[in-house]
């Protein structure tokens, strides 16, 4: 179990009933070390409610093309992405860069 | 239940396909196929004169009008994919009409180069050679004349140049190599397998590949070559060209009013079936059984009103990420084909009202790489709009990080790569090179890569013509 | 609703060599740069992201001593970090420029409300004045009733035109004669793809111009964002924790625009700097010299059944005046003109087709499009 805040932020939080700031307490699967892919797919699982969002978030089996995924303000592409393994007290952020300026 | 429907054209036939939302019965087709591609081969006087059968008349003697004939030499370069095999499918049509009403004259005469790259590429595509020459063109055989290339036939050049892109300031700069150096002759095959993405390496490949064939042209002294793109095809590479920074090069590209001006203006390009599209010609393949001819493709079935149970081994999909950028292009067009259908001839409509841009460059010069014409200065624009100085350093912490750096592995590798640059800036020269090269470029290991200094010869090594067996059955 | 910045991460601990930035290797690389994979430090980022918007406005000679410049601004993420960059590095470099905060209503519930709100905040955190221009009092029509009338589809056609009309007629209002937009280069690359797709060759030389301005024309406008990535602009905004609105506009882009995006964003994960590649690529197309035309253009605007409407394509004659509203135009009536004839016909007909009142059937629709990313 690692308690960690998550942000959706660039109209993101829309699906996620308009709140931008989440802690979390993500759960463990079978022992293992909790990733941010662990994370992602506790997000889709348990926090989108409506089925039909959950392409705005995902895609192919990971964060669409289109949202800035940040760990601790580091994009995770230089933490490894969904490898990650996450700490207490970790924030993780969402963004959306899809919509008009 | 399907309705039968019968052919449009002669009103006669069954249909077997539907193309522009016209049905079409087999023979229909590919008389349709047929005229799209012949009248690209009669677009002007060059070309006319080309493959027309000559006369003696008002203004040409007998002796004039066969030399005109004899010097009609096109060269066509067969990749064993679908467009090519149609088009060449096409040509000898042409050829034995022109032998039964001209009395055993034609106008042209055509020789296939084949260029492979492996030695079991090598195999497979002369296999397909002898197949086809003995069965689909077994009654011209004769007129053929026959040339197999090996791709590392690239390398054939007096002196080779090591070049390397500077990272900081996108300069490119070249080292003499002297191909003397047992050993040290460079292969296609390491060059390839220093690409860090398909991208890069298609590129690469497709840079080599268009050279030994031009050159061959060039050397050969052929009229034309003949290229077998679809407008499918060339849509892909218009996109695609784009998409790298190329857009320059679209003009030449698609250009088949002039000489080539990249290779000596001996020879002009021309592709007879731009009017036609991929899925037309695949099913072209489908209809007149040119399928065990076809290499590393599988013909789509878009356009059969009835499809094949046996699809063939469809590629399984890939991931985006391990895409090249023209199969990127494909795919949006093989996607959108459906409800943007005339998006294809658009894109290549457009692409044929460019023209080569204003020159900003002070001398006439070329790409280093590919060959092709400059028009602007690609490392200067990339520097103007790329800052690549640090903020200075604020902290205690700052400080010490810095010198931990510096003493690292990572701090003594930049350093190699520093060394690397600094001995090409002292002993190298500044190569030109286009905008799309620079890219191809920061995509190789080392950012360093061999090459020839000149355009190949491609000739030098005794190139035989490659003969056709008889086949014993 | 009031502005909530990011959260503030721990500050990281126990740095690797490899993770320090390619620039000043002193600090931990945050980000990795589209244009050229470099990884780099938050300080170096905005380091070379000011550098190369400054740049660009020099070398381009964007700006005049003493300017009045206006920002279009949306609220959204582009023209926010614009207003913000543009007055720091107005201070920094000493352009001489004064700086008016520009937006349209365009009349869109729920969606320009918000923004507007947006804007305002920025006004107070900028200490910049502002000066909003709606569609009612330009056109005496609401881009909510205009979607009612002509149909979803078609909203980006109509705003597209009626926006661009709306900056340029609200800076004259205000004697600004240069207005500066956050266009990035993400919004320039997609529309070189999409002019090629579309066979757009009107357009096609333009479409990467930094700065256009019609002969005769006091307003000029211009692009300072041309260079920077959609990516940097989000990230930039996120760390200097700039007040933005971000919500998709109510009404989703046309679907073609739509197919062009999807392959950009597939393309950019193959090779991130496509989208400069494709401005590169933009700034050296060139047209052939045009042959001879034959038929004479037509004036007569068609409205289709679905309510979009057919623009007769005429050559760009620069310096002319709309004969209706008296604006700049190339054509004898300029499009705005034309399209709000558009508009006014099919008005009638609904009157009489329905009488679902205006308003009632533009909520509807937007009910309809929701949440379409």
């Amino acid at each position: 179990m690692v308690s960690v805040k998550v942000e959706f932020l660039g109209g993101l939080d829309v699906i996620f009933g308009k709140q931008r700031t989440h802690k979390l307490n993500v759960p463990s699967n079978s022992g293992e070390e909790v990733t941010v892919g662990t994370l992602i797919d506790y997000i889709v699982e348990k926090m989108i409610k409506n089925a039909g969002d959950k392409c705005v978030f995902i895609e192919n089996d990971s964060v669409r093309p289109g949202i800035l995924t940040l760990i601790n303000d580091t994009d995770w592409e230089l933490e490894g992405e969904k490898e990650y393994v996450l700490e207490d007290g970790d924030i993780v952020s969402f963004t959306s860069t899809l919509h008009g300026g | 239940m399907t309705e039968v429907q019968s052919c449009k054209r002669c009103r006669i036939e069954k249909a077997v396909v539907v193309s522009r939302k016209e049905p079409f019965c087999s023979e229909c087709f590919c008389k349709f196929v047929s005229l799209k591609q012949r009248k690209q081969m009669m677009s002007d006087q060059y070309f006319q004169d080309i493959f027309k059968v000559m006369y003696q008349d008002k203004v040409k003697t007998a002796e004039i009008a066969e030399k005109m004939n004899a010097e009609s030499r096109v060269l066509v370069p067969l990749s064993f994919g679908s467009s090519s095999l149609v088009m060449l499918n096409v040509l000898n049509d042409v050829l034995e009409e022109q032998l039964e009403v001209h009395r055993g004259k034609t106008g042209f005469s055509i020789e296939i180069l084949v260029c492979y790259f492996g030695a079991a590429q090598e195999k497979s595509l002369k296999d397909r050679l002898r197949a086809l020459m003995n069965t689909r063109l077994l009654k011209t055989k004769k007129l053929y004349k026959i040339h197999v290339v090996d791709i590392e036939t690239f390398f054939n050049s007096s002196k080779h140049i090591q070049v390397h892109l500077e990272d900081t300031s996108y300069i490119v700069r070249k080292i003499n190599t002297f191909s003397n150096d047992t050993g040290s002759q460079p292969t296609v095959d390491v060059l390839l397998n220093r690409c860090v993405n398909r991208s890069a390496r298609e590129d690469l490949l497709n840079v080599m590949r268009t050279a030994v064939i031009k050159q061959f042209a060039v050397q050969g002294q052929y009229k034309a070559i003949l290229w077998g793109h679809s407008m499918t095809r060339l849509a892909d590479e218009i996109m695609a060209s784009v998409v790298k920074g190329r857009a320059a090069q679209i003009a030449s590209a698609l250009d088949n009013e002039s000489f080539d001006v990249e290779f000596d203006e001996s020879f002009k390009n021309l592709h007879p079936m731009r009017d036609v599209l991929l899925s037309e010609i695949d099913a072209f393949c489908h209809i007149s059984n040119l399928l065990p001819y076809i290499y590393e493709y599988y013909p789509q079935q878009t356009l059969l009103i009835e499809k094949n149970s046996e699809s063939g081994h469809s590629p399984s999909p890939k991931m985006v990420r391990n895409m090249t950028i023209n199969e990127l292009a494909r795919q949006y067009f093989d996607n959108i084909e459906g409800n943007y259908s005339n998006v294809i001839s658009t894109v290549v409509r457009t692409g044929a009202k460019l023209d080569r841009p204003l020159n900003t460059v002070p001398t006439a010069s070329r790409c280093g790489i590919c060959y092709t014409m400059l028009y602007r200065n690609g490392p200067e624009w990339l520097r103007h709009i790329t800052v690549t100085s640090s903020y200075p350093l604020v902290t205690e912490e700052d400080h010490h990080l810095y010198s931990t750096w510096i003493n690292s592995e990572h701090g003594k590798s930049r350093e190699h790569y520093l060394e690397l640059a600094s001995e090409f800036k002292v002993n190298g020269k500044e190569l030109a090179t286009c905008y799309g090269c620079l890219l191809i470029l920061g995509e190789v290991k080392d950012k360093n890569i061999s090459w020839p200094e000149s355009k190949p010869d491609i000739l030098k090594d005794v190139i035989e013509d490659f003969v056709i067996d008889d086949d014993e059955e | 609703m009031s502005h909530t910045p990011p959260l503030d991460p721990k500050k990281p601990k126990n740095v690797k060599v490899s993770q320090l930035c390619e620039l000043c290797h002193a600090r931990k690389a945050l980000i990795k740069r589209p244009k050229n994979l470099q990884k780099v430090c938050k300080l170096c980022f905005f380091h070379v992201f000011e550098t190369e918007i400054h740049n660009t406005i020099v070398s381009n000679k964007l700006f005049v001593e003493g300017e009045k410049v206006a920002v279009g601004a949306s609220g959204g993420k582009d023209s926010t970090v614009l207003a913000y960059l543009l007055k720091l590095l107005n201070e920094r470099h000493n352009y001489g420029i004064h700086i008016v905060l520009l937006s349209i209503d365009e009349g869109i519930v729920g969606y320009r409300d918000d923004s507007l709100a947006t804007v305002k905040r920025n006004k107070e955190q900028y200490n910049l004045p502002l000066e909003i221009v709606s569609y009612r009092e330009l056109y005496d029509w609401t881009m909510d009733e205009i979607v009612a009338c002509a149909g979803v589809r078609n909203s980006c056609t109509y705003c597209g035109v009626f926006r661009r009309q709306a900056l340029d007629r609200g800076a004259a209002k205000l004697g600004i004669k240069h207005v500066v937009t956050g266009h990035n280069a993400d919004d320039m690359a997609e529309t070189v793809l999409m002019n090629i797709l579309r066979g757009d060759v009107a357009r096609l030389e333009k479409s990467t111009a930094i700065m256009t301005q019609s002969s005769g024309s006091p307003i000029k406008r211009s692009k300072p964002f041309k260079y920077a990535y959609q990516k940097e602009i989000v990230l930039y905004a996120h760390y200097k924790k700039l007040d933005y609105f971000s919500t998709e506009c109510t009404y989703a882009p046309e679907a073609f625009r739509g197919t062009a995006r999807e392959l950009m964003k597939n393309l950019e994960a193959v090779r991130p700097s496509c989208i400069i590649d494709i401005i590169h690529s933009g700034e050296s197309l060139r047209l052939l010299p045009k042959k001879a035309k034959r038929a004479p253009p037509t004036s007569h605007v068609e409205v289709r059944s679905d309510g979009s409407i057919s623009l007769p394509r005429q050559g760009f004659v620069d310096g002319n005046r709309c004969e209706r509203c008296g604006y700049l135009s190339s054509n004898k009536i300029c499009k705005a003109c034309m399209l709000l004839e558009g508009l006014q016909q099919n008005r009638a007909k609904m009157a009489i087709d329905s009488d679902v009142s205006v308003h009632g059937a533009a909520k509807l629709t937007r009910t309809l499009e929701k949440l379409t990313f």
